[in-house]
């Protein structure tokens, strides 16, 4: 024991609280987080806080313009579409499922290509280049192809999609996980954890994990991004969610018939999209600066 | 003094074979017989790609022999069979500190649970008395308790380099083995670290075997010497034997290469 009894802070910042400090500090970074927030919410709490029913039709207000019109209505605050149903519900319905299934997808991509990365990165030789590549040949074809060969195949629908994207991106997290287990492996704290009597799995969460988030946060940024336009995307196409389905893309797609006579169709669920995308990105990109700066000062 | 460690024809051999466009590269070390007794200090000194740091790696089991026997604490080990460094190691009687003692921090964790995970994987030890146990160990080092919190990029050179003897002390070695734990020091720090060595070697009563290049400070700490020369041992013997009358012509070469360094040596012993 100490011969003097020295003040001892009473609490420390855990690991983060310093990343929300430090991502706090940036205040773009901290209004894409404000976005991204309340589309969560939306997606979240839909049912809750939606005032129509997506698909309920209503003949008696066909294509009300939005309420900052002059001859718009505060009951629908986006409009109505041609069947009369109102966009503002059937926009906040369309983020549950665009953005929901886009984080669902990404989570389970993440989950089996940073399992197989991991396996990759840990044994050596053959073994690990053939785990390695085994899913290269999806990285040759473009997302929507793989999606349109699947939709051939299994027949259109949000489900098929959602698995045709989820191939698609399992490839590059196995890449990038691989790359950096096998820099990580090489480190002399991984000698001095082995040293210790840690198993590679031990090895693996307490030594290699701590250090990947940084990675896996850009990889899952950029793959967040990519699955909410490819869903969306699809939707437009109708090779993935089907119309009466409230999901962005269809809902753009639908809008675009009576384009010219009502741009608010078209115009705020591709606003909606944009949004999501830039606030995913934002987010993304201010949480790794966020975490690469707690491990600098 | 009781006789702690026992190495007995420890031999290895790079066994890197003729590749595409690439020439062999043979290095042998070995076979190295060697004696620790308890409390001595035994400095490795010798020439780069002398095979010193391969030889600690190689006592501490980090990288496994091809043949050879280890007897540590009247319990031998077969340094060739043992595949992993598990079976060996778990006695946990021999500790090593690394070259670059930042290199072997984790950025990505505490200090408190760098110096947690030896115990958790060793001992049956609860939480809150792997906690004090820690805290005790950051004091006796020389840090404070609050850098239990404290990660990597926070701490200087020295105190990683305090960190790294803790991470070592924690599970309470009869054998301390250090590569270089001097090399990247100011001179200040250097000193400090030295005695902290000295005083927890006086207390706690291990054997320290380190590995320098700066024969100041073998001078000053070490009880026997170890020159080593294209993996094998050289020369062995007191510290001042060494230093008076080297016989070998690698231990001439050192010793003068040193006493050039140091002009008031050379004149006390022409007088």
């Amino acid at each position: 024991m100490a011969q003097f009894s020295l003040y001892q802070e009473e609490s420390q910042p855990s690991p983060w609280h310093r990343t929300w400090e430090e991502f706090r500090s940036s205040h773009v970074a901290f209004a894409g987080f404000i976005v991204l927030g309340l589309f969560l919410f939306v997606s979240l709490f839909a049912p809750l806080v939606a005032p129509y029913d997506p698909l309920q039709q209503n003949i008696d207000a066909l294509l009300v313009p939005p309420s900052w019109e002059p001859n718009g209505t505060v009951s629908h605050l986006f409009g109505t579409d041609a069947l009369g149903r109102d966009v503002f519900s059937r926009i906040m319905y369309g983020c549950r499922v665009t953005f929901g299934s886009s984080v669902l997808l990404v989570l389970i991509a993440m989950l089996v290509g940073v399992t197989i990365g991991t396996i990759a990165g840990m044994t050596s030789g053959v073994r690990s280049s053939v785990i390695n590549h085994t899913l290269d040949a999806l990285m040759a074809i473009p997302t929507l192809l793989i999606a349109i060969i699947i939709v051939a195949i299994l027949g259109t629908g949000l489900v098929n999609s959602m698995w045709a994207i989820t191939l698609a991106l399992i490839p590059q997290f196995i890449h990038h996980t691989r790359s950096f287990v096998r820099s990580e492996m090489k480190k002399e704290y991984i000698l001095a954890s082995r040293l210790d009597g840690a198993k590679p799995v031990q090895l693996f969460f307490h030594s290699v994990l701590p250090n990947m988030i940084e990675m896996l946060v850009v990889q899952g940024s950029l793959a967040l991004s990519v699955a909410v336009i490819d869903i969306s995307a699809l939707g437009f196409l109708n090779l993935g969610a089907q119309p009466p389905l409230p999901e962005l893309g269809v809902i753009l797609a639908d809008g675009l018939d009576v384009a010219y006579v009502a741009p608010w169709n078209v115009g705020l669920p591709g606003l909606t999209i944009f949004l999501m995308v830039l606030a995913i990105n934002i987010v993304g990109d201010g949480l790794r600066s966020a975490l690469r700066r707690r491990l600098t000062h | 003094m009781s006789e702690l460690m026992h190495v007995s024809g420890l031999t290895f051999r790079h066994s890197d074979q003729k590749r595409w466009l690439k020439k062999p590269e043979v290095f042998a070390l070995g076979p190295i017989e060697l004696t620790v007794k308890r409390g001595e200090t035994i400095a490795i000194i010798g020439e780069n790609r002398a095979g010193k740091s391969l030889l600690a790696k190689l006592l501490v089991g980090a990288i496994p022999a091809d043949e050879g026997e280890i007897f540590l604490s009247n319990v031998m080990y077969n340094a060739a069979k043992k595949k992993s460094t598990k079976s060996y190691n778990s006695s946990n009687d021999i500790r090593m500190i690394f070259q670059h003692s930042s290199e072997a921090m984790n950025p990505g964790i505490p200090v408190g649970r760098i110096l947690d995970e030896p115990l958790k994987l060793n001992t049956e030890l609860s939480e809150s008395e792997r906690k004090t146990l820690i805290e005790d160990i950051l004091v006796k080092v020389g840090l404070l308790r609050d850098h239990y919190y404290f990660y990597r990029h926070m701490l200087s050179d020295g105190q990683q380099q305090r960190v790294a003897i803790a991470r070592a002390m924690v599970l309470q070695p009869k054998i301390l083995v250090a590569d270089e734990p001097f090399a990247a020091l100011d001179p200040s720090v250097r000193s400090q670290t030295v005695n902290l060595i000295l005083k927890l070697q006086k207390e706690l009563g291990l054997s320290f075997i380190f590995i320098s290049h700066n024969l100041g400070i073998v001078r000053h700490i070490a009880d026997r010497i170890i020159v080593m020369d294209g993996g094998q041992i050289v020369e062995t013997g007191k510290t001042e034997t060494i230093f008076r009358w080297p016989q070998h012509e690698m231990t001439k070469k050192l010793i003068l290469a040193y006493q050039s360094l140091v002009p008031q040596q050379t004149l006390a012993t022409s007088e």
